[in-house]
């Protein structure tokens, strides 16, 4: 026999969708608030009264609600009124809400609930009183009853007020600041993305807290943002991604340098100068004030105050149809992964979350994209999520570090010989402390009293200069161990890399001998048992990456080895090219490259003395660079590294690299060298450590170090026929002394 | 052999020992290698002294936990019972990747002695198993036949190597047979090590079919069957004695007589070039496509003798033809025979290596000034 059976709900659901479900009663608060805008009020009051009992009151001028209303949606647990009407009736709101639970955070709130509402077109207000102690376990929902009652409406017009009686919470001074502040950032604090629709009927949607009678405000939660923050940025981030997924992001206002007009991105195809479309993600808009948090880069006289606010407000919030969606960008969540990255050192440009102030806006009416969860904390990790979150912290590393290069540039050229400065700095210290000598000596030997004061005045004066010399010499001291301190930690970073590769190659290399040695043997036995063509090809696919993977491992065992041997030493630039050349190879010809050198029959072309790897090091730089610049153009694919010497203007050994990629741009050709330039797209920060290190625009800086560092050089050169970019590196030759 | 040869393998790394082994093994029905920790090694063959045909070693053991041992000292330890008389006598092989033998003996002729045959791992992984097999199965029948026989004088030597009395007086070298005759008085290991080390495998008396090429002055590969041809013409200097067939090797004066017979009115092979080499040679023997040689870039010269040693002990190894009068000596590691081929390193390698201090820096400064370098 069938039985019809069906759910029933126990009292307890109450406390599961309220004060078990939402976390902080500023999330309560907020969740209140934003039905009173669904219900396009205008205007918002939250009345605290800490009295006995203590009570809160939520008073808003919106459209109210019918009896009809009250009892279909209010009373009605996961209504789906809203997600039926996602946009309000008078204003064309996007309604916040959508789940038909908001109304539980008044059980979070507080212990009793008295709704008085009322619409334009009734007469009397409804009152509903829910004592919501009542709901307790083991009791069926259904029997326990809410009363509902007409009363008078002493306001005018329309609207709901909630009050919430025996409050939870104390509502101390703290917890009332975080939700004032939670509450003036509940709406976007500037437009981001393009104003559609009828949105300007809107007459907007303003809060007000009342605590004992009196107007809550909070004089150092305000800033305005245009005087105080906006018009002291660096540069203004921005991304859109349209209807159809494409993605464009762009740097205006650069303090450093020129604007970035709009590019497109798809940060899965970094290289891409063309990228496709994002196959989830539609709709979303990023505008980032960018701050370099710098005293010299900032008006001192409120280098604090942005200070102050960018550590405590400074990140990325998230708006979802124009509401914030919490916790991204509250303090001390890293969403877009900022401060990972920058703690890790992966990239040397500043770009925590106290770097920017910024916004991003998703447009999502319906809801299908991003849904935030039932706990009002977070959005769903939906796909089109996950990519947003990638494309922003790819499109803001990005950028930091292209203004990073720009900035890098103007210090190197406002930067006198960092030597030179030293010294005069201690020459000026130390002639000022000779003239205090000789003035308090000239104080204490003359008898005249009016003189010993003039002397020991002017010695107050010299005194007072060489304080100042010191403490420029200071400050200057400072930046500079910043520097090296930035300088000290990408070093350890990359040789960190750099010893881990190395032991890697060595610990693979004979684990890749005996795994060819297996897999040859069930290729061959497999072959017997199979005659299919396509097996075959694909076996024989397989070894022959093998073999390249093989040649790649023992190229870099072989570097490896050279590293062993620690001390500088006159190096053949033949012999490394040739080398590189047999490691290279095969690797080239996966890649559709003809790799093809020229070296002299006999001369080795010594250098002046520095490390084999580095010679190697500037290999690979300007290989990986031509490989990612070739998959960006048609051409035939080929690599010509030619090595020679040459005698003027001074003996040296040369290498000329070309490759037939889409070349370098006229615009870039100055900047190529610069620390952090790159044309290629960051990777998101979640990324892992050596994803980070790739495309950082370190290689080609790491490669002018080197030349730098054993007093040669390296260049763009016209290229020969057939080719579209040459570097050219010039290194000095070795002496008649070896060295 | 009548059944298979067993060899046993001792190495750090089971998986790849293992995957190595295998794939020896299956490249010919006649011999199995077995993997074998350092551990049961010495229990099964220096404590039980089972019968094994021959062993494996690698250098570096420690990666298995409580092992303090090493490769060389596993060999020493079977040379020692060998000696006398507490082990059976078979092939000791070192086997072992390049990169630990430059960490843990590179430069060190201390432990050469102890083995018959040194390989190195990488040469198992790049096509040469085939070649590393036959080489152990050649060292298997040495040991077989120096088992059998007696070498007790000088003319029993000679008859091993496969030489009547007016070869042996032609082409080998008395002081070499008298060190095969007295070795062999000692034990069998100690000859054949003798025999590999100071015969077999270094260019002296006996060359590789490789060399051979390069001092007839053709190009191998590229001559294909002509060359298989040639080979046929120079039967009569080829070596004939033990493990022939394994090593396959030619009388290096034995070579010169042949030259001076087919190019009857011309100079000892030595001092032509390889134009006139392959040109007498095609002429006497009517070979059709027979490649001449072709010097490769950075090696000086026109009359190729010998390999670059320098270049061979690169990873991967580079083969590279020289002519001595354009290269520079290159001193051997350890100690060679008077009867042994001295060693070169082509001038590019060389120049690239200036301050190696195995390359005479006589022969370097005179080739410098020559080429205007």
């Amino acid at each position: 026999m069938t039985e019809q059976i069906s759910f029933a709900t126990d009292a307890a659901i109450i406390d599961r969708l309220g004060q078990e479900l939402v976390a902080k009663q500023t999330t309560a608060l907020v969740e209140l608030i934003k039905n009173a805008f669904d219900a396009d009020a205008t205007e918002v009051s939250v009345v605290f009264n800490k009295g006995t009992p203590s009570s809160l009151e939520i008073r808003d001028n919106g459209t109210g609600m019918s009896r009809n209303q009250l009892l279909n949606n209010f009373m009605r647990l996961a209504t789906s009124s809203k997600v039926d009407a996602p946009t309000s009736k008078k204003f064309r709101r996007s309604r916040a809400g959508r789940k038909g639970i908001g109304r539980f955070a008044t059980q979070r709130l507080g212990t009793q609930l008295l709704l008085t509402t009322r619409t334009t077109s009734s007469g009397d207000a409804l009152q509903l009183s829910i004592d919501w102690s009542k709901f307790e376990p083991g009791k069926d929902l259904d029997q326990i009853k809410a009363e509902l009652e007409s009363v008078p409406w002493a306001q005018k017009g329309s609207g709901t007020v909630l009050r919430i009686v025996n409050l939870r919470d104390l509502w101390t001074p703290s917890q009332l600041k975080s939700c004032w502040r939670s509450v003036l950032t509940l709406q976007q604090p500037f437009p981001v993305a393009p104003v559609i629709g009828e949105s300007g009927k809107d007459p907007g949607f303003s809060v007000k807290f009342v605590v004992e009678g009196s107007s809550y405000h909070n004089e150092a939660e305000v800033i305005d943002l245009d005087s105080e923050l906006f018009a002291h940025l660096h540069a203004l981030i921005e991304m859109e991604v349209d209807s159809q997924g494409a993605a464009r992001w762009r740097i205006t206002k650069n303090k450093f340098g020129d604007s970035r007009p709009w590019r497109n991105i798809n940060h899965n195809q970094p290289e891409s100068a063309r990228p496709t479309p994002y196959t989830y993600l539609r709709n979303a808009y990023l505008k980032a004030y960018y701050f370099i948090l710098l005293p010299e880069l900032l008006p001192s006289l409120i280098y604090s105050r942005i200070r102050g606010v960018l550590n405590e407000q400074g990140g990325i919030r998230l708006y979802r149809n124009g509401f914030r969606v919490p916790p991204y960008g509250e303090q001390d969540n890293d969403w877009l992964h900022l401060d990972a990255v920058y703690a890790k050192r992966a990239v040397l440009v500043p770009l925590a979350n106290r770097n920017f102030f910024g916004v991003i806006e998703v447009r999502d009416v319906q809801g299908k994209l991003f849904n935030e969860h039932t706990s009002r904390e977070g959005l769903i990790e939906t796909l089109a999520f996950v990519e947003l979150k990638d494309l922003a912290s790819s499109v803001l590393i990005t950028a930091a570090t292209e203004i990073g290069a720009d900035r890098e540039k103007k210090v190197h050229a406002g930067r006198a010989n960092p030597p030179k400065a030293v010294s005069t700095g201690f020459e000026k210290i130390l002639e000022n402390a000779k003239k205090v000598a000789a003035a308090a000596a000239k104080a204490a030997q003359d008898r005249d009293p009016r003189a010993a004061s003039l002397a020991a005045e002017k010695a107050l004066e010299v005194v007072g200069l060489a304080a100042e010399e010191v403490q420029k010499r200071q400050r200057d001291e400072e930046e500079a161990q910043n520097r090296m301190a930035d300088e000290a930690a990408m070093l350890r970073f990359l040789a960190t890399l750099g010893m881990t590769t190395a032991e890697f190659a060595h610990e693979t290399g004979m684990t890749f001998n005996a795994f060819r040695l297996d897999f040859q043997t069930v290729f061959e036995v497999a072959l017997k048992h199979n005659s299919d063509k396509g097996f075959a090809t694909q076996a024989e696919r397989a070894r022959s990456m093998l073999d390249r993977l093989d040649s790649l491992t023992s190229y870099l065992n072989s570097l490896a080895a050279a590293r062993a041997a620690r001390g500088m030493r006159p190096v053949s630039l033949s012999k490394v090219v040739e080398e590189f050349s047999r490691g290279l190879q095969a690797q080239a010809a996966s890649q559709s490259v003809q790799l093809t050198i020229e070296t002299p029959n006999y001369d080795p072309l010594y250098t002046h003395p520095m490390h084999e790897a580095e010679i190697a090091s500037v290999l690979l730089n300007f290989y990986t660079n031509a490989i990612k610049a070739m998959k960006r153009s048609s051409n035939e694919r080929k690599i010509l590294l030619v090595a020679d010497a040459i005698s003027k203007p001074r003996s040296g050994v040369r290498l000329r690299f070309s490759d037939s990629g889409d070349g370098v741009p006229a615009a870039n050709r100055d900047r190529i060298f610069d620390a952090f330039f790159t044309t290629r797209v960051a990777t998101p920060g979640r990324a892992a450590d050596f994803e980070q290190a790739a495309g950082t625009g370190l290689g080609l800086w790491i490669v002018k170090q080197i030349a730098d560092k054993a007093g040669g050089s390296v260049s763009l050169s016209t290229p020969p026929k057939g080719y579209s970019t040459c570097f050219e590196l010039v290194l000095p030759a070795e002496d008649d002394h070896g060295d | 052999m009548a059944t298979k040869a067993r060899w046993l393998f001792v190495d750090d790394q089971s998986d790849e020992a293992v995957a190595i082994a295998a794939r020896l093994s299956g490249s010919t029905a006649a011999i199995e290698i077995e993997y074998r920790t350092p551990l049961a090694f010495r229990e099964e063959v220096l404590t039980q002294n089972k019968p094994i045909d021959g062993a494996l070693l690698d250098v570096n053991l420690a990666s298995i936990k409580g092992e303090h041992g090493t490769g060389p000292g596993i060999a020493q330890d079977i040379r020692i019972k060998q000696r006398s008389g507490n082990v059976r006598e078979f092939p000791v092989v070192r086997f072992s990747s390049r990169d630990q033998i430059r960490r843990n003996i590179g430069g060190d002729p201390g432990s050469d002695d102890l083995f018959d045959l040194k390989i190195s791992k990488e040469e198992a992984g790049r096509g040469d198993e085939a070649s590393i097999v036959q080489c152990l199965l050649g060292l298997n029948e040495l040991y077989s036949i120096l088992g059998k026989i007696k070498l007790a004088t000088e003319s029993d030597v000679t008859r091993l190597l496969g030489l009547d009395d007016a070869q042996a007086e032609s082409w080998s070298d008395w002081s070499l047979h008298s060190k095969i005759r007295v070795s062999a008085a000692t034990a069998d290991h100690v000859a054949a090590g003798v025999i590999m080390r100071d015969l077999l495998n270094q260019p002296g008396p006996l060359i590789t079919e490789a060399i051979l090429s390069y001092r007839l002055g053709v190009d191998r590969l590229k001559s294909a069957k002509v060359w298989d041809e040639l080979l046929n013409h120079l039967d009569d200097v080829r070596f004939k004695g033990p493990a022939a067939k394994y090593f396959p090797r030619w009388w290096a004066r034995g070579v010169d007589d042949w030259w001076l017979v087919t190019a009857s009115d011309a100079q000892s092979l030595a001092f032509t070039n390889i134009a006139e080499r392959t040109h007498r040679i095609t002429k006497r023997y009517a070979l059709k496509g027979l490649v001449p040689l072709t010097m490769p870039k950075g090696s000086a010269g026109q009359r190729p003798w010998s390999p670059c040693i320098l270049s061979a002990e690169q990873d991967p190894p580079i083969h590279i033809p020289l002519d001595p009068d354009e290269s520079v000596r290159f001193a051997p590691i350890q100690y060679i025979a008077p009867w042994i081929d001295p060693t070169f390193a082509a001038l590019a390698p060389a120049l690239q290596d200036k301050n190696n201090p195995r390359l005479n820096s006589m022969d370097l400064a005179r080739l410098i000034k020559k080429h205007g370098i």
